[in-house]
């Protein structure tokens, strides 16, 4: 193959980056200049700025960004003032993906981004604007199997949407958002002075109470909506071999995961969902270990009875025979629920002498309480089964998650006991997945743990 | 009940891992007694009890901890596997598939050849294991040898 001469990306991309940066650039100077007091006019001079400095950088990356495929491999420059090349042989390209947001699809250009395994976010190739028919030609140049009929096709409805993300577990993001706008508030508006006359005004219990619940509400509501967003659109496609997942509402995203490169899948049901019987399938990879949970996503929501059967049409090497898991002995289940309640007991006694109030110390046997069908749950939960080339495990903390894994992918397995477990012939077995993750089944029979930590031994 | 586990690795870590852990352990407690005397004397006379509670968690620690640790560390590199015991209290029997293994890295620093050792760091696309002291030439072998294996197919 012969080096063709560098490209420079879709014009497009100067309006993208433009638009970008000077948003970025637009938010931060109307911030500072809101704190700082400044006119309307002034104002509206320094976003005028923030403007015309983002089109500058858009139009001089623009200039400064080329690429070209040389052989077997893809080359990379960019960078304004420290040009920088990347070059990424062909044959480490894990997926070409594609993110498209609204600004890209009004000039009929995707944004292109090159996966590599072991790559953060940060260090991807990223080709912010290139036409549909050059992206054809960088998939095809890469090695990257062209889309064909697929196989297997599965969309999320929109009622599923709407029970998935009223069910989702993103209610930690809408928390952070939470606290970024707190933190915004805090240094715009005087909290000393204002904040005092508000905590002064919310003195009664009751008040207290109605905020705390006004803005976990709130903090719902942005989960809702984000999980939406992130979500809408949802489909999966299996192929020659690859996974393509596609999803958002204002930025379509396109990812392909070979099917080879599946360790496993994590059938997870939160807290919200497992009570409905709902659950969302994860894919467990190498090469997107460092993915937010998003992009790990096979499947937003799933009907856990279906959910093994679903796994099999999507990725047909983790097809199980329906079976029974290997159960910890009754005799496991008090160390389940021993730790979780004494924690609770300590957390809810350390509460109560902090606080110094009498009735606080109810705390201590609720928690201990929780603690107690925490391990419960767990101890319910827990086994393993070994059905054929793969291994489940599953474990339950606060989401319950069943593991099914190939076991000649796994990347480590582990058998391990303390004394206590010793003498009641109890042990925990770990499998360790490529993306990092693991599934854990405690308190297992000894000869149960060991049979299977034997089996996957001659798998590996 | 089956138990065809095989039975498990029996090398240990050679002495001067040992005597390297009594030195942190020691220079820990140490560290942790100066500071509970420091408080006891500058900060708040009201805790006497502090130095003598350090010295109550540091002596132990110094004499018990590592002992038991070396006791407990065995590792063995089989034809297909890196299988290693470790722990004091959870006692942890881990495998590591030689063909999952990325790269090997031997590590060398000021402290650890003090005791003639270095570390073994394994990685795979999951995580680090690493043995914490092993005489260098036995490190070069046991890295060579997964080298050796290692002639696969790319792949993750």
């Amino acid at each position: 193959m012969t080096s063709e001469a560098p490209r420079h990306l879709h014009p497009a991309a100067i309006v993208v980056v433009a638009v970008r940066s000077s948003l970025q650039l637009f938010g931060g100077i109307v911030l500072v200049a809101i704190v700082r007091g400044s006119g309307p006019g002034t104002t509206a001079a320094l976003a005028l700025a923030g403007i015309a400095g983002g089109a500058l950088m858009g139009y001089f990356g623009w200039r400064k960004t080329t690429y070209w495929i040389d052989g077997p491999a893809l080359h990379f420059r960019s960078g304004v003032f420290t040009p920088d090349e990347k070059i990424v042989p062909s044959a480490r390209v894990q997926g070409v993906d594609t993110a498209t947001g609204p600004l890209q699809r009004a000039f009929g250009v995707v944004e292109l981004r090159v996966q590599i395994p072991g790559a953060s976010d940060a260090d991807e190739i990223v080709l912010s604007a290139v036409t549909h028919e050059e992206a054809a030609r960088l998939r095809e140049a890469l090695g990257q199997p062209a889309p064909a009929e697929p196989d297997e096709l599965l969309r999320l409805g929109m009622r599923d949407l709407l029970l998935a993300a009223a069910t989702g577990p993103q209610i930690s993001v809408a928390l952070s958002a939470l606290a970024g706008v707190y933190a915004l508030f805090n240094n715009v508006i005087d909290f000393e002075k204002d904040g005092e006359g508000l905590i002064a005004r919310l003195d009664t219990a009751q008040e207290i109470a109605i905020g705390v619940a006004a803005v976990l509400f709130a903090a719902y509501v942005l989960a809702f909506l984000a999980a939406i967003v992130v979500f809408s659109g949802f489909e999966v496609r299996r192929d020659a071999g690859v996974l393509r997942i596609r999803r958002g509402l204002f930025q379509r995203r396109a990812t392909t995961i070979p099917l080879a490169r599946v360790d496993g899948i994590v059938i997870v049901e939160g807290l919200a969902r497992g009570p409905l019987g709902l659950a969302a399938l994860r894919i467990e990879s190498a090469a997107h270990g460092s993915e937010k949970a998003a992009g790990r996503t096979l499947l937003p929501l799933v009907r856990r009875p279906e959910a093994e059967a679903v796994i099999a049409r999507l990725v047909p090497s983790l097809a199980v025979e329906p079976g029974a898991l290997e159960r910890p002995p009754p005799r496991a289940l008090r160390r389940f629920v021993l730790v979780p309640s004494l924690a609770g007991l300590v957390v809810g006694g350390a509460f109560a002498l902090v606080l110094g109030a009498a009735a606080a110390w109810i705390a201590a046997p609720v928690l201990a309480l929780l603690g107690a069908l925490v391990g419960l749950r767990g101890y319910r939960a827990a086994g393993v089964r070994m059905a054929g080339s793969v291994v489940v495990v599953r474990e339950a903390r606060l989401a319950r998650r069943t593991l099914l894994a190939r076991r000649h992918r796994l990347q480590e397995h582990a058998l391990r006991r303390t004394p206590l477990q010793a003498r009641a012939a109890l042990a925990d077995l770990r499998v360790t997945v490529g993306s990092g993750g693991q599934g854990r089944a405690r308190h297992l029979e000894r000869g149960t743990a060991e049979a299977a930590f034997a089996a996957l031994r001659r798998a590996a | 009940m089956i138990t065809d586990v095989r039975p498990e690795p029996e090398n240990p870590l050679p002495d001067g891992a040992l005597k390297m852990w009594r030195w942190e352990a020691l220079i820990s407690a140490l560290v942790l007694f100066a500071i509970a005397l420091g408080i006891a004397m500058g900060v708040s006379a009201l805790m006497p009890w502090l130095p003598l509670a350090a010295v109550a968690v540091g002596v132990p620690q110094a004499i018990v901890l590592p002992r038991e640790r070396h006791r407990r560390w065995r590792w063995a590199l089989h034809e297909q596997e890196l299988d290693i015991v470790y722990g004091i209290w959870e006692v942890t029997r881990t495998i590591v598939p030689i063909t999952r293994i990325q790269h090997v890295s031997v590590q060398r620093t000021g402290w650890t050849d003090t005791f003639g050792l270095v570390r073994l760091h394994v990685h795979t696309a999951a995580g680090t294991t690493t043995i914490p002291g092993l005489a260098p030439a036995q490190a070069d072998d046991v890295r060579d040898r997964i080298l050796a294996r290692l002639q696969t197919p790319d792949d993750l």
